[in-house]
């Protein structure tokens, strides 16, 4: 299958860029460096809150993670912990823990090669002193890493590990901004750059992608399965089989006019290159290609699946507005809709509505998506970082106790 | 790969090995494409025209993939939709 991705403009454009980033002792690359204070429990959200805003470099992480956990649930939360504290963005860590056992139990399971520093809320001795002892804390952090002198350098695309994403999905997404991220992923992995792609009830309808496009019988085994079980739990939750109702009237009214080509839409996002894994929900991708991660559909859970994956950064395809994202992975919105970008333009970081207007073409698009995305690399700012928008969320597995 | 000469609808061939376009513009009298191939008039924004003939049984094909195939023989420049696509 061939595609305009690699056309010699973009490539051109592509080898006068420089990417520096932030390399990490168990060699993945960062492009940020953030200091972060990590709640791990929803009690301490509000003190970690409170600390993080006394020390304006540093990103405040909180889940309203709960206790009383089963096992399951329970090992979600640790992964997360862990995936984040091993996040190549994240520079150093405040973790704050419900009790001192819970800190000790931590620090022994994580393998952070980053400065950590844990306090026990248990421990404190009020609120006052509680948020005075982790601002002295986030100075210590500070401090050893200047001693550690974390700064930037020349790493090259091969560093790019992209989440990609679509939400409030419409035409302009299908044709546009879906395909554009496509032939940048297509840059990236000819680069030896990574993406992974989730969501698994967007793949219903196209599981012929796989048999194209999956080389290794386990992982394309793999992948159905998690594809059939979401549709057999959407077909249990509505009465309806998924297949046999879309596409829907309305997707017909708008030009769709089989089930493939409707979920194509979403997965023209992954361009032409073969799937190398299939993820269970926030397990780490580390080899350089595409990896498929299964996650439920709501974009703030998939982001935050993606981000444990260790990406640094992801393109999400938007069509009417959808304000997800995630405060550890940047996320560069790219929007093709007039009527989105009239409305939503602050929070959009690159805009399409050229294609649809004729002022802009592919190779533009491409340019466009890979300049910012550059950018956002090197350090500047996406839209949602400038907002501070953005959610991290685990999915649902089971009742607590 | 688009094209934009005037005088003919917008369109987008998503890939080199699609047989079809989809119109970018409500445009919807216009009876060519930008690049001055026919086309059926009527055809609404976000929808497909054939790029070539296609025999009945044949693959539709975008984004370079089979997304259905011809339930009819189809002209080069007809509406590609229900009628003819399954």
């Amino acid at each position: 299958m061939s595609t305009t991705a690699n056309s010699s403009d973009l490539l051109d454009y592509a080898s006068s860029l420089e990417w520096r980033g932030y390399s990490r002792a168990d060699g993945r690359v960062g492009i940020r460096n953030h200091r972060i204070v990590l709640s791990t429990v929803a009690l301490t959200d509000r003190l970690a809150a409170s600390i993080a805003s006394m020390d304006r470099d540093s990103l405040c992480v909180t889940g309203a993670f709960s206790r009383g956990l089963q096992k399951t649930d329970e090992h979600m939360v640790e992964r997360f912990i862990q995936s984040v504290l091993t996040h190549p963005n994240v520079g150093a860590a405040l973790v704050i823990t419900h009790d001192g056992a819970s800190a000790d139990h931590l620090a022994e399971i994580v393998k952070a090669t980053i400065p950590v520093e844990y306090m026990a809320f248990m421990e404190c001795e009020g609120r006052e002193k509680a948020v005075a002892a982790g601002c002295e804390k986030l100075q210590m952090l500070a401090d050893r890493q200047d001693a550690l002198e974390q700064k930037r350098t020349v790493v090259g695309p091969r560093a790019v590990s992209m989440a990609l994403e679509c939400g409030g999905s419409d035409i302009s997404s299908s044709i546009c901004s879906n395909p554009v991220i496509g032939d940048i992923f297509d840059f990236v992995v000819a680069a030896g750059g990574l993406a992974v792609v989730s969501e698994t009830t967007e793949f219903i309808g196209a599981e012929a992608v796989f048999d194209d496009r999956c080389p290794n019988p386990m992982t394309r085994k793999a992948t159905l399965d998690f594809i059939g079980y979401r549709a057999i739990l959407m077909e249990q939750d509505s009465g309806k089989d998924y297949r046999g109702t879309n596409p829907t009237q309305e997707n017909i009214a708008g030009g769709l006019t089989t089930l493939i080509e409707k979920s194509m839409g979403a997965v023209s996002k992954t361009g032409t290159t073969d799937f190398i894994s299939a993820l269970e929900f926030g397990m780490s991708a580390n080899a350089p290609g595409l990896h498929f991660m299964d996650t439920p559909f709501f974009s703030p859970v998939s982001l935050t699946g993606m981000m444990m994956a260790g990406c640094n950064l992801g393109l999400f395809a938007m069509g009417v507005f959808n304000p997800s994202g995630n405060p550890l992975c940047p996320i560069i919105k790219i929007c093709g809709n007039p009527q989105t970008l009239r409305h939503w333009g602050d929070d959009i970081d690159v805009e399409l509505d050229g294609y649809f207007t004729g002022e802009l073409d592919r190779v533009g698009a491409q340019i466009a998506v890979l300049s910012k995305m550059n950018m956002v690399f090197n350090g500047a700012e996406t839209a949602s970082e400038a907002i501070g928008e953005g959610q991290f969320m685990l999915p649902r597995l089971k009742d607590a106790l | 790969m688009q094209l934009d000469v005037g005088g003919g609808r917008r369109f987008l061939v998503l890939d080199p090995s699609d047989n079809v376009a989809t119109l970018l513009d409500e445009e919807t009298e216009l009876d060519r494409l930008s690049d001055g191939m026919r086309i059926a008039e009527h055809v609404p924004f976000g929808h497909k025209v054939s790029l070539r003939p296609i025999a009945s049984g044949e693959a539709i094909v975008k984004y370079g993939v089979e997304i259905g195939s011809a339930t009819q023989a189809i002209e080069q420049g007809e509406h590609v939709h229900v009628h003819n696509c399954q």
